[in-house]
């Protein structure tokens, strides 16, 4: 796919494939790709792959809660009894050498402090840290063998986002855009929001469209005062005004373009400010959470000031996908937050508190709107924790092997997916590295990730980097 | 036949297309299938031998022996593996191959269970005497072997010397002239011809957003469009290429070819502070015309040409350009991944080969083998980091050593007291952060320098950067107790109290040497059983090692300045056609060969292959000036075309992507030059042209402004301004609500705007000369009336009245005009 730039075509008699490549370039335009798809089921790239979607998708949408900073699998959903009676041994050599960032090599296996209890007909274990999450066992599908290369936050985050540890690639939620376009043109297609003040390890680039055009970025909401940069008029310029300027350009472009009416780049540009105005107008209304009844927003935890900050997202995120919004990521913990290298009993109990309620709100809510069935709720972080423990009472980085769980959008609920070895340490069942993730995520959203590809360079990349299967054990309809 | 070969084909173009066999699919030709004409051939080639690649000899191959098996050829199928034979010729139903992929006792492939479809190919195979054909040495037998390139592979057009064609004589037989009968002659080839000449206005704008990447004063313009003589538009160039702005504007696109920015990229995202002094580097070298071989030996070599040449270290600042993690215990991960960047962004922006796909398997499409990617690697794999050099001239630094020394002498005694307390405590702090890192690297750590190995003396240096960092970070108030707090408190009072206070340290370069002579050894990953790769070129053109003698004097492996001077051989394949097509796509918008890092099949064929040729051997033979390029390509009728003609409707009809320059390109205008325009029709831009990078809300040149990868400037970034994570051969140029909203709303454009009108209004005295002045800043002509009037109908003034506020809308007028598409874009 080539730029506007690379590929200046001034002629306005545009062929299908002109069209989809100028869709890509454009933000304003990706209602095109979709328009495309539609009307001829998936549309084709210049190098004869085809964007999505590829076959029936189970999901429409996809929330993706980032537990940012690493939660503890082996206190959360991943029991390990044997953990007991190892308690204050080192590492046994079987386990094979690691590397651990902090490099406390020889400190003593630390069991969970946990209450551990079945949930639900499926009788899937929840630790006691999460009573409200594990009310909806039976729709979660609890993987227990996730691994990933990152040893540090800032790989780890960058290869949950973009599938490398290094930066430079697209994120996940910018191939989704690539792949299947929006649904709403007045709102972006992929939504970031973070929590609290803090902000993701290395920031942007974790949702930035990477080599693709930089319409496919993520958007990060910033409140819901001004939910998008620059989307307020300035104050001292008001309304009218704003308008009586637009006129004024519009006549300006539109006498610029009456001598090159050939050039359709010229239209979209001055169609993009008609998009952004159209932005301006809707999108306050998608953040607006007091159009909420009461009871929704207990749901969530919002009347609580222990779970209002990530209850009010969670909403947010259920307002968006309702409104078309292809992919949103909530981040709880933004900043590394569930990092707990010591005492993590104080530091889990209460990152379980302030995300568990938003969370199960979240997955209630979605259920009574009959939404849960095509949206997909991932929940996790970018690696676990350590079965040894650090400075006595924390635990390290553990990407060797890790849990996450998903919901909804075509997933087989009620479930537990792979092993861990008998202390959590590392993934030995059915192991599901970050590019099985990506491709069973994008599988769910009717993209085979083998067929998605964008040409970068000329040459053929893949949300995947030509790796990853589907975890079909996943999957409702496999 | 025909149906099977047409079968094996369509499967090859599936396992290709999706990737889904390494270095495997291409492993037999059709030849081999005439020989074997019988149905066992057939089934073996179509249905077996893809399934075997497929799921058995990833793990069971030439690469890897899980279990001691190999599955890729009769003898070592028949042979078996560390559980014995895998097929009991007795009973064939036990044999271990087969209740292996049936999942009986072993469970193989481990990744998921074969298909039922498959499981019963492979045992039909088996039942049948599990045939293999006669030929067949090894199932992946490569195609790429190094004496195995086919002869497609050999005439691959980039691989070949560059033409001498010489073209019809032209009038005046000057490049320009030449490179237009180039073009010309594939104009007609398509029954298209040139557009009419660009009005003088449109090419004054475009020359100078082309050249030195800001709009024209309409001073500017009116001395250009004052010049009535022949010569004017070539003295134009001239002018515009002696501006200093000329390298600001050039300099950019060779930074985002080598990723430059000045932070570490991870976490931290530490700033750099003398990262600075590369990027000056570059734009002084396209100033002062610095010729294309110096520029490449003295960026990959500079210290191997002159150790204490101050340019050759800033020019080696390319070395240093990776992402860095400043906690990432994984010391051998992190320099691997040094190497690796290093290698990829030398062959692509250098070579323009994709090198990056060479990383882990041969190119599939490419006679490029994963040997080479490590050939080229080999290069680099004496590479140490310095933090020890310092940016600054010889005569600098002796006087500071100077001054140094003279402020030693006399704070000796406290100097001394200080050392004497913390040594040991440093030292414990270095000793007991080697703990931290791996077990396998701790015994290098533990070293003296002298008996590490250079490889070690690579690793010990990433490690001891986060050892200092623990050093850095002890609080010493805290750390000392009693007595010694006392003595040492007092010696740090003393210091301060001396006559003379203690000289500046000078700042360090960020640049890189050799450890040494000798070179680490470099793998295969994985496939250690390769041995140490020495350093070469591509295969296809060169197998064997490149002989390198070690360059005693500059402590150092030579090998960089190997490198180097064989991509700057006038006869290089890839060098110069590689940087020209660069300039080219700069000017044009696209290149003559599309992807500009990449020349190999998977970038469309050349429109203008003899030209490229051309112009690379002639730029070549110019030691590579590069002024001189673009004279050749400014002063040409190709570049100086209309990019509205008159006519298009058959031009378009033909040719729509323009890709045989029937007109010039059209574009919108690059994040730097949107930028930095602004800022000349606000009047405010400052002029530096050197040093340390700015905040980007100071009014300078984009390039001036602090590039930090992790955080952006917001407006460079929506506008596709890369972030310098990996070579941007060329940019994205996009079309988004998002910039609107930018352009529309935010505080950055809006000051712009605001100044911009301030500016004006203190100058001129009615709303009427202000109207002009703002219209000919933007578009550097005067307003036609009707503009006169929607203007004045926007402020509300009128020939008679002019209502107070007026002077506050203005503002609002200036925003409008630099929103304009007229603006935003150039032609």
């Amino acid at each position: 796919m080539k730029a506007f730039h690379s590929n200046p075509r001034g002629s306005g008699y545009l062929n299908r494939r002109d069209m989809l490549q100028q869709a890509g370039a454009g933000f304003g335009s990706l209602a095109l790709a979709s328009l495309m798809q539609q009307m001829g089921g998936a549309a084709a790239t210049s190098d004869g792959f085809q964007i999505g979607p590829h076959h029936t998708p189970t999901a429409k949408s996809v929330i993706f809660l980032f537990m940012e900073g690493g939660p503890s699998h082996i206190d959360l959903f991943d029991p390990k009894p044997e953990l007991e009676k190892l308690a204050g041994k080192p590492l046994p050599e079987s386990f094979g050498p690691i590397i651990t960032p902090m490099g406390e090599y020889d400190a003593p296996l630390m069991p969970s402090k946990r209450k551990w209890a079945q949930h639900g007909e499926s009788g899937l274990w929840v630790s006691d840290w999460l009573p409200h999450t594990a009310e909806h066992a039976d729709d979660l599908a609890v993987i227990r063998s996730c691994w990933a290369n990152g040893l540090n936050h800032s790989n780890g985050v960058c290869q949950m986002n973009s599938g490398s540890i290094l930066g430079g690639r697209p994120s996940l939620g910018s191939w989704v855009t690539y792949g299947l376009g929006t649904a709403n043109e007045n709102l972006p297609a992929f939504v970031v929001i973070e929590d609290g003040d803090g902000h993701v390890i290395n920031g942007p680039r974790n949702w930035s469209a990477g080599f693709m055009p930089a319409s496919h970025q993520g958007i990060a909401l910033n409140g819901s005062m001004s939910p998008i940069d620059f989307l307020k008029t300035p104050e001292r310029i008001g309304a009218d005004r704003q308008a009586a300027k637009l006129r004024l350009l519009h006549e300006l472009n539109r006498q610029h373009q009456a001598e090159r009416s050939s050039d359709s780049e010229l239209e979209a540009r001055i169609n993009s400010y008609e998009l952004a105005f159209r932005m301006q107008a809707q999108a306050p209304e998608a953040v607006d959470l007091s159009q909420e009844t009461e009871r929704t927003q207990a749901m969530y935890g919002i009347d609580d000031k222990e779970t209002a900050s990530f209850g009010k997202n969670c909403l947010l995120a259920r307002r968006l996908v309702e409104r078309g919004v292809r992919f949103v990521q909530l981040y709880h913990g933004a900043g590394s937050k569930w990092d707990s290298h010591s005492a993590i009993e104080k530091n889990h109990g209460k990152m379980c508190l302030t995300s568990d309620k938003p969370v199960a709100g979240l997955l209630k809510d979605l259920k009574e709107r009959g939404l849960l069935d095509s949206t997909l709720v991932v929940w996790g972080g970018e690696f676990g924790r350590t079965p040894m423990s650090e400075k006595g009472d924390g635990r390290d980085h553990n990407a060797y092997g890790f849990t996450m769980w998903m919901a909804g959008g075509g997933v087989r609920g009620g479930q537990t997916i792979g092993k861990t070895d008998e202390i959590g340490l590392h993934a030995i069942e059915d192991r599901l590295h970050v590019h099985d993730l990506h491709a069973t995520i994008l599988h769910m959203l009717g993209v085979d990730h083998w067929k998605l590809v964008y040409a970068h360079q000329g040459r053929p990349e893949r949300a995947t980097q030509n790796e990853g299967n589907v975890c079909k054990k996943l999957l409702k309809n496999a | 036949m025909i149906l099977c070969k047409k079968a094996i084909s369509s499967l090859l173009v599936l396992l290709v297309a999706f990737g889904l066999c390494a270095n495997s699919s291409d492993a037999y030709t059709y030849d081999d299938l005439k020989d074997e004409q019988d149905a066992q051939a057939r089934f073996f080639e179509t249905k077996v031998r893809p399934l075997l690649i497929d799921s058995c000899v990833r793990c069971h191959g030439d690469e890897k022996q899980e279990g001691g098996l190999r599955l890729d050829s009769q003898e070592a199928f028949n042979k078996g593996g560390e559980s014995g034979s895998v097929i009991d010729t007795a009973s064939m139903e036990n044999s271990l191959f087969l209740s292996a992929i049936r999942y009986k006792d072993l469970e193989m492939p481990p990744s998921g269970q074969l298909s039922e479809e498959k499981i019963q190919i492979l045992e039909q195979w088996v039942a049948g005497g599990s045939y293999w054909p006669a030929k067949t040495e090894s199932l992946t037998a490569k195609r790429k072997g190094e004496k195995g390139f086919t002869d497609e592979d050999r005439s691959y057009w980039f691989f070949q010397p560059m033409s001498k064609h010489e073209t019809v004589r032209t009038r005046n037989d000057s490049v320009s002239d030449r490179l237009d009968a180039f073009v010309e002659a594939g104009l007609s080839t398509h029954q298209l011809t040139f557009a009419e000449p660009a009005t003088p206005l449109a090419l004054v704008r475009r020359t100078y957003l082309d050249l030195i990447g800001v709009t024209p004063t309409s001073a500017e313009v009116a001395t250009f469009l004052a010049d009535p003589t022949d010569t004017a538009y070539a003295s134009l160039v001239d002018r515009l290429l002696d501006d200093p702005r000329y390298g600001e504007r050039w300099g950019r696109f060779w930074l985002d070819l080598v990723r430059f920015a000045e932070s570490d990229g991870y976490k931290q995202d530490d700033f750099r502070p003398t990262a600075y002094r590369y990027r000056d580097y570059v734009v002084r070298s396209f100033n002062e015309d610095k010729p294309y071989r110096d520029f490449v030996r003295e960026q990959l070599a500079g210290d191997e040409i002159d150790s204490d040449s101050l340019e050759c270290r800033d020019a080696s600042g390319y070395l240093r350009l990776w992402i860095y993690e400043y906690n990432q215990r994984d010391v051998t991960g992190q320099w691997n991944a040094i190497l690796n960047d290093l290698t990829d962004v030398t062959g692509e922006a250098f070579m323009g080969l994709g090198y990056g796909c060479a990383r882990c398997h041969d190119h599939k499409f490419d006679p490029l083998l994963q040997k080479d990617y490590f050939r080229l690697q080999a290069y680099f794999s004496g590479l140490i980091p310095r933090e020890d050099l310092p940016a600054a001239t010889q005569e600098q630094v002796e006087r500071n050593e100077a001054d140094v020394a003279s402020w030693e002498e006399a704070a000796k005694p406290f100097l001394d007291t200080i050392e004497a307390i913390e040594a040991p405590i440093r030292e414990k702090t270095i000793r007991s952060a080697v703990s931290k890192f791996p077990p396998d690297v701790r015994p290098a750590l533990l070293k003296s320098a002298e008996q590490r190995s250079t490889r070690e003396k690579q690793l010990a240096h990433l490690a001891y950067l986060q050892q200092l960092r623990d050093v850095k970070e002890i609080k010493w108030e805290k750390v000392l107790k009693g007595e010694q707090q006392k003595e040492w408190l007092l010696a740090k009072e003393y210091l301060k109290q001396l006559p003379a206070p203690k000289p500046k340290t000078l700042p360090v370069s960020l640049t890189a040497t050799d450890a040494g002579p000798e070179p680490a050894e470099v793998y295969i990953p994985g496939k250690p059983g390769l041995g140490p790769i020495s350093p070469g070129i591509p295969s296809i053109i060169n197998p064997e090692a490149m002989p390198v003698q070690p360059m005693a004097d500059h402590n150092s492996s030579g090998r960089r300045l190997a490198l180097a001077n064989w991509m700057v051989d006038r006869e290089n394949p890839f060098t110069w056609r590689v940087i020209v097509n660069r300039v080219w796509q700069q000017h044009f918008g696209q290149g003559i060969v599309p992807n500009a890092s990449d020349f190999g099949r998977l970038t469309e064929t050349p429109t203008h292959p003899e030209l490229l040729d051309f112009l690379a051997s002639h730029f070549a033979e110019n030691s590579g000036r590069m002024k001189s390029l673009h004279r050749w390509i400014l002063n040409s009728r190709t570049y100086r075309q209309s990019a509205y003609p008159a006519s298009t409707t058959a031009a378009i009809q033909i040719d729509p992507s323009n890709k045989w320059l029937w007109r010039f390109a059209p574009r919108r205008l690059d994040a730097e030059q949107l930028r930095d325009s602004m800022l000349t029709v606000a009047g405010e831009l400052r002029p530096i042209h050197s040093g340390v990078s700015e905040d980007p809300n100071k009014p300078v040149r984009s390039i001036f402004v602090r590039s930090m990868r992790n955080s952006q400037d917001r407006f460079l970034a929506l506008f596709d301004a890369p972030d310098g994570s990996s070579s941007t051969a060329k940019r994205n140029a996009t079309t988004t609500p998002l910039q609107s909203l930018m352009m529309m709303n935010s505080d950055w454009v809006n000051t712009r705007a605001e100044n911009m009108a301030k500016q004006i209004i203190s100058k001129k005295s009615t709303p009427e000369a202000c109207i002009q002045e703002a219209f000919e800043r933007v578009f550097l002509k005067s307003p036609s009336p009707s503009d006169r009037e929607s203007a004045k109908a926007f402020l509300g003034v009128s020939e008679t009245a002019n209502p107070p506020g007026w002077d506050k809308l203005f503002a609002d007028y200036c925003h409008v005009l630099i929103n304009s598409n007229s603006f935003l874009h150039m032609e």
